[in-house]
């Protein structure tokens, strides 16, 4: 009980370090423009840095207090250490469209050489397949995808965060209602907690922006924890909203590439702070255009939108466990 | 704050890809513990095996594509 407690506390201080360090960052010159709204205000960047921080030293804390063995304490901590590094440096360098995706490759082979896998994905209704060696892909392929996912998902104030909040709920209550040893819960309770501390200061209006450090964090710990509880399934559907935004850039773009960089305009802010579809036949369909397609919508609304669009794809992932 | 006529759609789209995403698995599983494809050769048979999954998935990922093309449509009244 004690363990939980000392996990859950990562939240106050993932709170009292992102507000510790959000100043320092903006006056590193670290920022964005907040660009669906009006004043177009430069909001610090780098978010990952206060949430890495916070997460390491938790996982340092639950590892020298015995409660993670030592390949996972290492396999979560070299995966969160190279994805975020990864987005660092495109936050630093602004790299080619190609660089993200093929060096967060890299980020799951810590996974693989301290062996926290077990090659077999479930599905419902008792379906297993085990597939030794393309799941060794598939962690690879798997992890970059999915923090590139959450990475072209953070595109209004809170919308990367909060889809990763609801991932990582389903992800925890799966495993835990799959049975098993719930010690080994832990890291991701941490990490769900590191998250909560840190929504106060994303979420609209938000104060700090996650930076690429921090969405490849995300997404990374998302495909990570799917592969350590063994809930993959559960972690796919419940990102299905990001997933849904991701299949239609790549068709349209054909590259894991930031709405920043693109060359059409997918949508646009009118005169009165509303955002609408900018109608353009050459941008893809993106789950933010296909949610103002109808209608201009303002960001507050937009964010709620997208919520319930994760707390259906979470509902849907839980209620699977059903047919287990 | 209000739930958007779109959202309904999006939901809609959603459902539809995880009834998809638990078939499709059944399926094949249930297709590959009942049929041998190459009895002669375990690698053309896995081969077979594998081309049909990739189909499979390949299937999924067009239907979603033309189904958020034909809401799309839908939605912006046909422009």
């Amino acid at each position: 009980m004690w363990q939980i407690i000392v996990a859950v506390l990562a939240a106050p201080f993932s709170y009292i370090m992102t507000k510790l360090l959000i100043e320092r960052i903006r006056s590193s010159g670290f920022v964005g423009i907040d660009i669906f709204k009006l004043s177009k205000p430069e909001i610090p960047s780098l978010g990952g840095i206060p949430l890495l921080i916070t997460y390491i030293f938790g996982l340092a804390l639950l590892y020298l207090i015995g409660s993670i063995p030592t390949s996972v304490f290492a396999s979560i901590t070299l995966v969160s250490i190279i994805s975020a590094f990864i987005g660092l440096l495109d936050d630093m360098y602004d790299l080619p469209g190609m660089f993200k995706p093929s060096a967060c490759l890299l980020a799951g082979l810590p996974v693989i050489i301290f062996g926290t896998y077990i090659p077999k994905l479930y599905f419902p209704f008792g379906v297993a397949f085990r597939i030794t060696y393309i799941y060794l892909l598939l962690i690879l392929v798997g992890i970059s995808v999915s923090a590139n996912t959450v990475n072209m998902f953070d595109v209004i104030n809170g919308s990367a965060l909060s889809g990763t909040i609801f991932t990582m709920i389903v992800i925890i209550v799966s495993a835990y209602l799959m049975g098993g040893d719930s010690t080994r819960l832990l890291p991701g309770i941490l990490f769900l907690a590191v998250l909560i501390g840190f929504l106060p200061f994303n979420i609209y209006p938000s104060k700090i922006f996650l930076g690429n450090i921090g969405s490849l964090l995300l997404g990374s710990q998302l495909a990570l924890f799917g592969i350590l509880y063994k809930v993959e399934f559960q972690a796919v559907v419940a990102m299905l909203p990001f997933i849904h935004n991701s299949f239609f850039f790549l068709n349209k773009v054909k590259g894991f590439i930031e709405h920043k960089r693109l060359r059409y305009k997918v949508t646009y802010l009118d005169e009165e702070g509303l955002i609408g579809d900018a109608r353009d036949v050459n941008a893809p369909i993106t789950l933010i255009r296909l949610l103002v397609a109808p209608n201009k919508m303002n960001e507050k609304d937009l964010l709620f939108n997208v919520i319930i669009l994760f707390l259906v794809s979470s509902g849907l992932a839980l209620l699977s466990i059903v047919w287990w | 704050m209000k739930i958007s006529k779109s959202t309904i759609y999006i939901v809609f789209i959603l459902v539809i890809q995880y009834l998809f995403i638990i078939a499709i698995p059944i399926i094949l599983f249930n297709i590959y513990n009942s049929v041998v494809f190459f009895s002669g050769s375990v690698l053309f048979d896995q081969l077979v095996k594998a081309i049909i999954s990739f189909l499979s998935v390949a299937f999924w990922i067009y239907q979603w594509m033309w189904l958020t093309n034909r809401i799309y449509r839908s939605l912006t009244g046909g422009r």
